[in-house]
């Protein structure tokens, strides 16, 4: 099959040319022949729209303070009552999707609050204390703090136990790349066409 | 493990590449191409919307590619990979073809940088899923564009400078020293499934934490899964984005070449790596097992912090 493809020696000064890296020379032979050739001119502008790509890619803005190397501590408190300044609330909670930190501390604060408020009400003793006054117990007092104690217990043990599950070791994500890499470069692009590339070659001596 | 440590084993590779340099070629009449060359790949993909794009400079020679991006380096080739904190190889592997899933044609391509290409499509149906225009001198990939399922463009991968190697390469092959031997071992199926979305498993490999490499391919695109211990950690992960594909939660990681998927299942974590197009990985993921939920206080937490 003949070969009609357009190869032009001025294409490889294409991209020099986007870098203003041209002589003098160069540059007058590249602007006269994008008068004439259209496989130039389409080339020409696939590259200009490639790095025009990558230039305009959205960057992401962080705010200083969310960034992981500043940790929040006494201030968590006030996040979880609200009770930060309201420009201040949301970059605590970006902080807390960046910093592994901050964001367990967090988890710890709301869960020991969760066994708080899991235990008896002080008032509702201290009304059971009054309407018993007359009766000597065996063991007075002390058996329904001991409970209350224990049952706090159990709560903040389930708490952490259930929230924080034991972490294993870390692994560089760099092994998993370079292992799979080793096994793709068995299957690169042009092993995988070489019936398609070898016809071209043939016709294309 | 049954890995062991060689050294120099990147001998053996030098070797190769220099029995299908441009001195040897000149025997076969069907293959003329001189696969030596370098340049600089502008890869950029689109990730739900958000472009990651990076800068690579490329040296190929033979069956060897030295890939470069902002100082970190490696090089890869006949199933070998070597970076500045070491390398492996593997033993053996074996070929998926793509015409089980995909129909090829090919045609002259336009002109790219001043070179005849071979423009060949990929047809998954009537859906070109991808586009490659190979140098026909040398059979580089000068222009390779990779769809999703919706026809929007996922990936893009153009090389934007071209020319011959300054053989760099080879120095670095001479430096970098040890490579462990990564054995096969047969595939545990009861973790793994054989087959997945359309994707066989071709090789099954032992790794340096005592897990597996179930490497699966559908002859064009591929991914690895490795299992690992629960609860592993992998660093670049820890922090990667919840995403939820499926009605699944998983973390997700994409560069501009590849993406890192992880979640744990019952006693096994899970790490994907691999060039799927999106549409393809939600499929995949479909069909290994799903993360677990986690207890009812990290589902809490997730419902009030997201």
């Amino acid at each position: 099959m003949a070969s009609v493809t357009h190869a032009c020696a001025v294409g490889e000064l294409l991209s020099a040319y986007l870098d203003g890296e041209l002589s003098r020379d160069e540059l007058d032979t590249v602007v006269s022949h994008l008068d004439t050739c259209l496989d130039c001119i389409a080339e020409f502008h696939e590259l200009r729209q490639a790095r025009t790509m990558l230039r305009t890619l959205p960057r992401l803005e962080v705010p200083d303070r969310a960034l992981p190397d500043i940790h929040y501590g006494a201030e968590l408190s006030a996040y979880l009552d609200g009770e930060l300044p309201t420009g201040e609330q949301p970059v605590v909670f970006a902080h807390m999707a960046l910093c592994d930190r901050c964001r367990n501390e967090l988890y710890e604060l709301d869960a020991a609050r969760t066994a708080v408020r899991s235990l008896p009400r002080l008032e509702a003793l201290l009304e059971r204390r009054h309407v018993d006054q007359n009766v000597v117990p065996l063991r007075p007092k002390r058996r329904s703090w001991v409970a209350a104690s224990v049952a706090a217990a159990v709560v903040v043990a389930v708490v952490s136990f259930a929230g924080n599950e034991p972490q294993g070791p870390v692994v560089d994500l760099e092994v998993f790349s370079v292992q799979h890499g080793a096994r793709l470069s068995v299957q690169s692009p042009a092993s995988m066409f070489d019936a398609e590339l070898t016809a071209a070659d043939v016709s294309n001596p | 493990m049954r890995s062991r440590r060689l050294v120099a084993a990147l001998l053996a590779g030098l070797v190769s590449v220099a029995m299908t340099s441009p001195a040897s070629a000149g025997d076969r009449e069907t293959t003329e191409r001189s696969e030596i060359y370098s340049g600089v790949r502008v890869v950029v993909s689109v990730w739900d919307g958000v472009a990651t794009a990076g800068v690579y400079d490329i040296e190929h020679i033979g069956d060897m590619e030295y890939v470069s991006i902002d100082g970190t380096w490696s090089v890869l080739g006949e199933g070998s990979a070597t970076s500045g904190g070491g390398g492996m190889a593997l033993a053996g592997w074996s070929t998926i073809d793509l015409s089980n899933k995909y129909q090829v044609r090919s045609s002259a391509g336009k002109s790219l940088l001043g070179r005849a290409t071979r423009l060949v499509e990929v047809l998954e149906g009537d859906f070109v899923r991808s586009t490659f225009r190979f140098d026909v001198r040398t059979g580089a990939p000068l222009s390779t564009k990779i769809y999703n399922g919706d026809a929007e463009l996922f990936r893009s991968s153009t090389m934007v400078s071209f020319g011959r190697s300054n053989l760099r390469l080879y120095r670095e092959l001479l430096e970098s020293g040890t490579q462990d031997i990564m054995m096969s071992i047969p595939l545990d199926s009861d973790v793994l499934p054989e087959i997945v979305a359309g994707y066989e498993v071709a090789d099954v490999y032992e790794t340096k934490s005592g897990g597996q490499q179930v490497f699966y391919t559908d002859g064009l695109f591929s991914f690895s899964v490795f299992t690992l211990a629960k609860n592993t950690r992998v660093s670049e992960l820890v922090d990667a984005d919840e995403v939820t594909i499926g009605s699944a939660a998983y973390r997700r990681f994409a560069s501009p070449t590849v993406v890192w998927v992880t979640w744990t299942a019952s006693d096994v974590t899970y790490v994907l790596v691999g060039d799927v197009p999106p549409d393809q990985l939600e499929a995949v993921l479909g069909e290994l097992p799903r993360p677990s939920r986690g207890n009812f206080l990290t589902r809490w937490w997730g419902r009030m912090f997201g």
